[in-house]
C-alpha cells in the first residue's frame, strides 16, 4: 500500500511540476514538487526500496529537463543515501507525523539546495563550463526555501486532512 | 539499521548509482525516447487537473462575486493592441495589393478571362494547448535564469538548448517535425519532437530556428514587400536576419514577415520588428537584429499549419493524404 500511494504521489508531482509549477509563486521563485517527494521518501521508507523510488524520482526529474539524462537520478539516490545514514532508523520509521516540522523543513530545504547544486554543476561541468560559486548558491537557495515553504504548508494540511477518518485509513495502511 | 540491511541498502545504491551513470552516456535517440515517454504520460493528469482547476474556478466564482469592472487603462490598452494587429493586417494586405499591381503592371494583362480553380493544396490549423512548460526545465534553460544575473549567471548556454515547451498535439493528430507553429497571426515556432500524444516547439528566438523572411517596409507609395532573408534565433530574445543583401532598402522599424515564396507559408505571418540594422563598408549582407513578438511567456494555445490535398479534387477518389511541410506526398488508398 505503501509503495502505491508514493506511485500515486509521484506521478501528481511530475504533473504539479510539469504543469502548474508556475502557478505558485513566492518572491519570483516557485517550488519544486519532486523533492519534497523525495524528502518524503527519504524519511518514511527504508533500505534499498527509498533509493529505488529515489532513482525512479530523479529520473523523471531528468526527463523534465532538457540535458543528459541521469544527472538527477544520480543526485537523487546520493542525497537520499545520506538522509538515510543520518537519521536514525527509529526516527525515520516511527510515525511519520511526529517528526517534527522542523526537522522536516530542514531535510527538505538541504536535500533541495544539494539536489539543485549539484545537478546545476553537473550541467556546466559537461557543457564545459566553469562552475561559479556564488550565482550558483544565490540561484538555487530561493527556489529551495520556496519549496521548504510550499512543502510545509502540503504538510500541514496533510496532517490535517489525516485527522478526517478516510484520509486515517490511508495513513495506518502507509505506516 | 542492522548490518544485513546496510549491507543491502549499500549495494542497492551502488547498483542504482551505476544506472544512473548508465543513463549519462545514453544515446540522444533513446534519452529523446524516454523523455517524450515520460512527458506522454503527464498528459492525462495534465487534463484531469485542468479539468478540476476548471470546476473549482466555476465554483469559487459563484460564491464570490468577480469584479468585473475594467479599468480604463486596460481597456485601452486591450483597444491599442487591437488597431495595431488591424493596422498590421492592412500593411500587408497593401504590400500583397502593391505586389500584385507591379506584376500586372510589369506582365499585363490577360485578355482571357481565367476560371478560378480550387487549389490542390488546402491547409488546415490545429489548436492545441501549451502544455505548461516544464519549470525545472524552464530554469536550467534560462527562462526563469534570464530574470537577471542573480539568478541565472554562469548558466547562459543552457537557455540554447533546443527543448521547447510542450503541446498536448502529437504523432496522433498527424503532426510532424518541422510543422510552423502559431501565436495568432504571429509566428511561435515550429515543432522539433513530435511524441505519441505531445510535441515540443522550438522557438523563433531558440538557437537552431532558422526559416525564410521578408521585410515589409513602407514607401510613398503604401508598404511594399522589400528583401528576403533567413531569420535566425540566437538563443537570446532578439532574433538575426541573415542574408539581406546590401543593396536592399533597410530600416530600424521595418517589420518583418514569413516569405510566402518559400511556399511554406500561405499568407505572411508577422515575426516582428527591426530593431538593429547596420551595413559595415564593403560587406554583402545587413546585420539586422529582430525584435520578435513573441515574449518568455508561453501563449496559452498555440495553432499549428499542417496541410493536406484538397478534398474538393480529390473527392472522386476519397482520398485525403496528409502532405508534410517538405511536400512529402504519402501513398493512400488506391
Amino acid at each position: 500500500m505503501k509503495h502505491l500511494i508514493i506511485a500515486i504521489l509521484t506521478y501528481l508531482a511530475l504533473v504539479l511540476q510539469a504543469g502548474w509549477r508556475e502557478s505558485i509563486v513566492i518572491g519570483s521563485f516557485s517550488p519544486l514538487f519532486l523533492p519534497m517527494l523525495l524528502a518524503m521518501v527519504a524519511v518514511t521508507v527504508e533500505g534499498p526500496a527509498a533509493i529505488f523510488w529515489a532513482a525512479i524520482i530523479g529520473l523523471i526529474s531528468d526527463c523534465l529537463a532538457a540535458e543528459a539524462l541521469g544527472i538527477e537520478m544520480l543526485g537523487a539516490i546520493l542525497v537520499v543515501f545520506v538522509v538515510q545514514k543520518n537519521i536514525s532508523g527509529r526516527q525515520r520509521i516511527s510515525e511519520n507525523a511526529s517528526v517534527p516540522l522542523g526537522l522536516w523543513a530542514m531535510i527538505l530545504f538541504l536535500m533541495t539546495e544539494v539536489l539543485l547544486v549539484f545537478s546545476r554543476a553537473m550541467r556546466l561541468l559537461i557543457s564545459g563550463q566553469t562552475i561559479e560559486a556564488n550565482p550558483l548558491f544565490s540561484s538555487t537557495v530561493g527556489v529551495a526555501a520556496c519549496t521548504t515553504t510550499v512543502g510545509l504548508i502540503v504538510l500541514i494540511f496533510g496532517k490535517l486532512m489525516i485527522r478526517v477518518l478516510p484520509w486515517r485509513i490511508i495513513h495506518d495502511s502507509y505506516s | 539499521m542492522t548490518t544485513r540491511s546496510a549491507k543491502e541498502s549499500l549495494l542497492s545504491v551502488f547498483i542504482a548509482v551505476a544506472i544512473a551513470v548508465g543513463f549519462l552516456f545514453l544515446p540522444q535517440n533513446a534519452a529523446i525516447r524516454i523523455r517524450t515517454s515520460v512527458r506522454d504520460a503527464i498528459l492525462p493528469g495534465h487534463r484531469l487537473v485542468a479539468v478540476v482547476e476548471e470546476k473549482f474556478v466555476s465554483l469559487a466564482n459563484r460564491w464570490i462575486q468577480k469584479d468585473t469592472t475594467v479599468t480604463d487603462e486596460k481597456r485601452l490598452s486591450e483597444m491599442h493592441a487591437k488597431q495595431e494587429l488591424e493596422l498590421r493586417r492592412l500593411r500587408l494586405e497593401n504590400a500583397r495589393l502593391q505586389k500584385r499591381l507591379a506584376s500586372q503592371n510589369h506582365l499585363g494583362v490577360s485578355p482571357y478571362r481565367a476560371n478560378d480553380t480550387a487549389p490542390l493544396l488546402v491547409e488546415e490549423m490545429i489548436q492545441a494547448r501549451v502544455f505548461g512548460e516544464e519549470l525545472s526545465a524552464l530554469w536550467k534553460t534560462g527562462w526563469l535564469l534570464d530574470k537577471g544575473s542573480r539568478e541565472g549567471v554562469g548558466e547562459s548556454d543552457l537557455v540554447l538548448r533546443d527543448e521547447g515547451p510542450l503541446l498536448d498535439q502529437g504523432a496522433d493528430s498527424r503532426l510532424e517535425t518541422g510543422f510552423p507553429v502559431f501565436a495568432g497571426r504571429t509566428v511561435y515556432g515550429r515543432i522539433l519532437h513530435v511524441g505519441k500524444w505531445t510535441s515540443s516547439v522550438q522557438r523563433v528566438t531558440d538557437r537552431g530556428y532558422r526559416s525564410h523572411a521578408q521585410i515589409v517596409r513602407k514607401t510613398g507609395a503604401g508598404y511594399i514587400f522589400g528583401a528576403l532573408g533567413v531569420l535566425q534565433g540566437t538563443g537570446d530574445s532578439l532574433c538575426r536576419l541573415e542574408l539581406v543583401s546590401s543593396e536592399s532598402p533597410v530600416k530600424v522599424g521595418d517589420e518583418v514577415y514569413t516569405a510566402s515564396e518559400a511556399g511554406r507559408f500561405p499568407f505572411p505571418m508577422y515575426y516582428g520588428k527591426i530593431v538593429r540594422a547596420q551595413l559595415s563598408p564593403g560587406a554583402a549582407h545587413w546585420e539586422i537584429d529582430v525584435q520578435p513578438v513573441i515574449g518568455k511567456t508561453p501563449p496559452e494555445a498555440v495553432q499549428i499549419l499542417r496541410r493536406r490535398i484538397n478534398p474538393l479534387r480529390n473527392s472522386s477518389s476519397g482520398n485525403t493524404n496528409m502532405i508534410s511541410n517538405n511536400t512529402h506526398i504519402h501513398s493512400g488508398t488506391p
